[in-house]
């Protein structure tokens, strides 16, 4: 380990992974830091390559690509690697403050480290819509539940119920049949018409089309009953989720009142889409900026994907939630902005080539900005949905706070995510907001339809994740 | 609100000027609170909750101290929302012989003057904080000092304000203040202008800076504060605690110890501990730094081993008003007519809230004041800006 690095990457996902394979035999010394045990972020979590008959149509082409990454990168020596270790806080000057869990004495130790130029490809996380009853033991994220199939090996129950409005549903119901699971139903709350809108995109990304077919080919031979233009109201269970109550909404997203069905299931899991982690580029000074369309508050790059400070980059889904491609064409894009400022671009014409090469990736990206948008407009729901969330529904789990609490301190004029934070203590507990803030900005914007430079952003501070007291005290 | 009752605006949505408001609408007096960002955005939304007396020096501070305690309890009734006021008692902790000896002669001062406070040895400051270092000297103990809510009192005392008809507008700032003829006018602002007969700085540590509108000098200058919050844990801690480092940096530089500037804990309503906290001058800089969050952390454990089980969740830092002389600035300004200054009271702005509050409405309504406040006069600095300390 050294105290200084040419560039550091926060994030091994597949923006944090093609940025390291471009930057590698250059003569840098890059570091790569992540959190996890493993390589290769959400998409290659826990995963083995596979090999498809034909690799365009294969919904599994991305992992592919990250495989090739993996294996290309794991040959170069030069990179130096941080797994299990967190990035706390980042200081002036591009200073990180690490948490290693494992130190070299085995225990968990501090390191800090100055990055020249710093990338941040730190990903996203996922949106809920609270309901009644959605802090049950058995609900869970669609995420988490392919984190208990891909790093555990185990599946959320014998019958898992899914629902929500993201198209990974669709993902996580084939793997879960993949693993001899049974999948209850799969209960999406976006109309067909919704979903029609894809229709201006095919010519770009007719592979996606492909996808979907094969999914739902997939669901319908495994009989798998499939609902659209229903909503989560309510799980039920005594000691964790046993029943799920759905009803039928307008095309406008109101739920009719009389069409409540319920289902039996072990598990319900719900995914809503994705949100940028933007904790770190805030602890760094990057600017903000919200996109609705591109999953809220992101970071503002320009079209090389500097961030409003100097030598900071984003790449990946913190510039705005596309998935995996878009987070491959920018993490070489931004290092090939590094390159480019550092002078690694000639001799001779290598240097017009580079040129060209950073045009067409700026083309690229903007490519997948129609697609993404596609993307996150089916994942949200109607605003109304957040305003018609009732009192006693919990909205933030760490200090429980409930959905009347909230109301009631937005009509008393604490109408911002900062002044609700102070008025209600939603946001201020062990998860510091990651869970609750993006809800709570959601329901303030539903309540009060002011603009979202109003209502603002919850702002994380030093440590951006909970840390061991004893770390201090042995480091 | 009574007609032709002169207008009075405050600038500052802090517990100062939240208190202010409280204050003078309760009388009836026609009242608008400017704040630039929301309410307890600065030091009073970024601090911890104690309302130590024992760390008052004793004399007219004390004396102003010991006023405000008494007003916690009817506020603590009067609000609508909970302040977490608590008489939990306090202790100042002692590490060394030199400051057993300090405090000896610090705590005969303090009952000179009748406050009710006394020496404990080791083991009888463990009897009372079990979970104390054994490493410790020993400590004072005082049941007058307790614990408050800072956020949920500035909000309580801005949500009462109103509901006197006070007005109370958040994300205004300050752009000017009018005068004619040697007297405040209004008080221009990104949300327009709002006339004024009696103009209140209480913008805390931008105190100098709303005074330099008027081309006053105030010399109030910002001070941060580190604070470190873990997660809500277990009670392991009854009492509030600061050590007596704290009151050795705060008044006698000859006893201040060079590695540190002296700690203070409390353990929140919910069992978040608050651990503080550093005193550092860098000009309006806010942010966390990771030797003052390592520095507190250290100094803490030190005192409180049972802190290794727990978690560090946030750290923030706050913007104390300090002052050359460690006093509040209250009062008119002779200089300017219906110019007062309410700003000033560095860490002991949350404590002194409650008295500030009701002395600053009385004064500005023109009403008898039974407290001397002639050491906390605007004019008392003079040209120099007054002699430092610590």
């Amino acid at each position: 380990m050294k105290a200084q690095y040419h560039v550091i990457i926060v994030g091994s996902g597949v923006a944090g992974l093609s940025a390291a394979e471009t930057l590698a035999n250059q003569g840098l010394d890059i570091l790569i830091i992540d959190e996890n045990v493993h390589t290769g972020g959400q998409l290659l979590r826990k995963t083995r390559p596979t090999s498809a008959c034909f690799p365009k149509f294969d919904p599994d082409r991305m992992k592919s690509k990250g495989f090739n990454l993996v294996r290309k990168i794991n040959k170069i020596q030069s990179i130096d690697w941080l797994f299990q270790a967190q990035v706390l806080g980042i200081f002036k000057d591009r200073r990180l403050w690490v948490h290693i869990e494992k130190g070299e004495k085995g225990s968990a130790e501090f390191l800090e480290v100055r990055a020249e130029h710093l990338i941040l490809a730190t990903g996203a996380r996922e949106r809920y819509l609270p309901f009644k009853g959605w802090t049950l033991p058995g609900v869970m994220s669609l995420g988490s539940a392919q984190i208990l199939m891909k790093s555990h090996g185990v599946l959320p129950a014998r019958h898992t119920l899914i629902a929500g409005t993201s198209p990974l549903m669709m993902v996580l119901a084939s793997e879960i049949l993949g693993n001899q699971g049974k999948v209850t139903a799969l209960l999406d709350e976006n109309p067909m018409i919704k979903k029609l809108r894809f229709l201006p995109l095919i010519s770009h990304h007719w592979p996606k089309l492909m996808e979907g077919a094969i999914y739902t080919a997939r669901m319908a031979l495994n009989r798998v009953p499939m609902r659209q233009s229903v909503r989560m109201i309510e799980a039920r269970g005594r000691d964790g989720f046993e029943s799920a109550i759905v009803a039928k909404t307008t095309p406008e997203g109101k739920v009719i009142p009389g069409t409540e069905t319920d289902y039996l299931a072990g598990a319900l899991t719900i995914g809503y889409g994705f949100v940028p982690n933007i904790e770190l580029p805030v602890q760094a000074g990057c600017d903000l900026e919200y996109q609705k369309d591109r999953g809220g508050w992101m970071v503002k790059v320009d079209e090389t994907l500097e961030s409003s400070c100097r030598s900071v980059y984003a790449a990946g889904e913190i510039t705005g939630i596309a998935g995996a491609k878009k987070s491959f064409i920018q993490g070489k894009l931004a290092a090939m902005t590094i390159l480019k400022r550092l002078g690694k671009t000639t001799p001779g014409n290598r240097k017009i080539k580079f040129q060209k090469d950073i045009h067409t990736l700026v083309s690229l990206d903007r490519q997948q900005k129609a697609y993404a948008s596609f993307l996150n407009q089916l994942c949200q729901v109607p605003s109304s949905a957040y305003a018609a969330i009732p009192d006693d529904t919990m909205i933030c789990r760490c200090e429980e706070i409930t959905m009347g609490t909230i109301k009631k301190s937005i009509q008393q004029g604490f109408a911002t995510v900062g002044s609700l934070k102070k008025a209600t203590r939603c946001g201020m507990g062990r998860c510091q907001g990651r869970i609750c803030g993006p809800v709570i900005f959601d329901i303030i914007t539903a309540l009060t339809q002011k603009s979202p430079g109003h209502v603002g952003c919850s702002l994380s501070r030093v440590p951006v994740k909970t840390v061991d007291i004893k770390a201090f005290l042995t480091s | 609100m009574k007609q032709n009752s002169p207008q009075i605006v405050i600038i500052g949505g802090g517990v100062i000027g939240t208190s202010i408001a409280y204050h003078l609408a309760k009388q009836d007096a026609c009242v608008t609170l400017i704040e630039k960002n929301d309410l307890a955005s600065g030091s009073s939304g970024a601090c911890d909750g104690l309302v130590f007396m024992q760390s008052k020096k004793p004399g007219v501070h004390l004396s102003l101290a010991m006023e405000s305690l008494n007003r916690f309890e009817s506020l603590q009734r009067e609000l609508p929302i909970d302040i977490e006021f608590k008489k939990t008692g306090g202790m100042v902790i002692i590490e060394t012989d030199a400051e057993y000896r300090a405090m000896e002669k610090f705590t005969r001062e303090q009952q000179a003057i009748g406050l009710d406070v006394r020496l404990l040895d080791q083991s009888q400051a463990l009897e009372k904080e079990p979970f104390l270092s054994p490493s410790i000297m020993g400590s004072t103990f005082s049941p007058l000092d307790a614990q408050v809510n800072p956020i949920s009192l500035t909000l309580g005392l801005a949500l009462a304000a109103k509901k006197n008809h006070a007005r109370v507008i958040t994300h205004a700032k300050v752009l000017g203040i009018h005068t004619k003829n040697n007297r405040v006018t209004g008080v221009a602002t990104t949300q327009g202008n709002f006339d004024a007969d009696m103009v209140v700085n209480a913008a805390g540590s931008m105190a100098g800076r709303v005074s330099d509108m008027v081309e006053m000098s105030m010399p109030v200058q910002p001070r941060r504060g580190q604070i470190v919050v873990t997660h809500a844990g277990k009670p392991v801690l009854t009492r509030c605690l600061i050590s007596a480092k704290y009151i050795a940096a705060k008044y006698d530089p000859s006893l201040a110890d060079k590695s540190g500037q002296g700690i203070s804990m409390e353990q929140a309503d919910n069992g978040n501990l608050l651990l503080g906290s550093t005193r550092e001058f860098v000009g309006f800089n806010r942010e966390n730094t990771l030797s003052g969050i390592k520095k507190i952390i250290r100094q803490t454990a030190a005192i409180l081993p049972v802190l290794e089980n727990f978690q560090v969740i946030r750290s923030f830092a706050g913007l104390r008003p300090y002052t050359p002389d460690g006093l509040p600035i209250l009062g008119p300004v002779r200089s300017l007519d219906g110019f007062f200054m309410a700003a000033g009271h560095e860490g002991d702005g949350i404590a002194l809230s409650p008295i500030t509050g009701d002395l600053m409405a009385r004064m500005l309504l023109g009403q008898k004041i039974h407290i001397p406040l002639d050491a906390f006069s605007p004019d008392r600095f003079g040209s120099n800006g007054g002699k430092h300390h610590d």
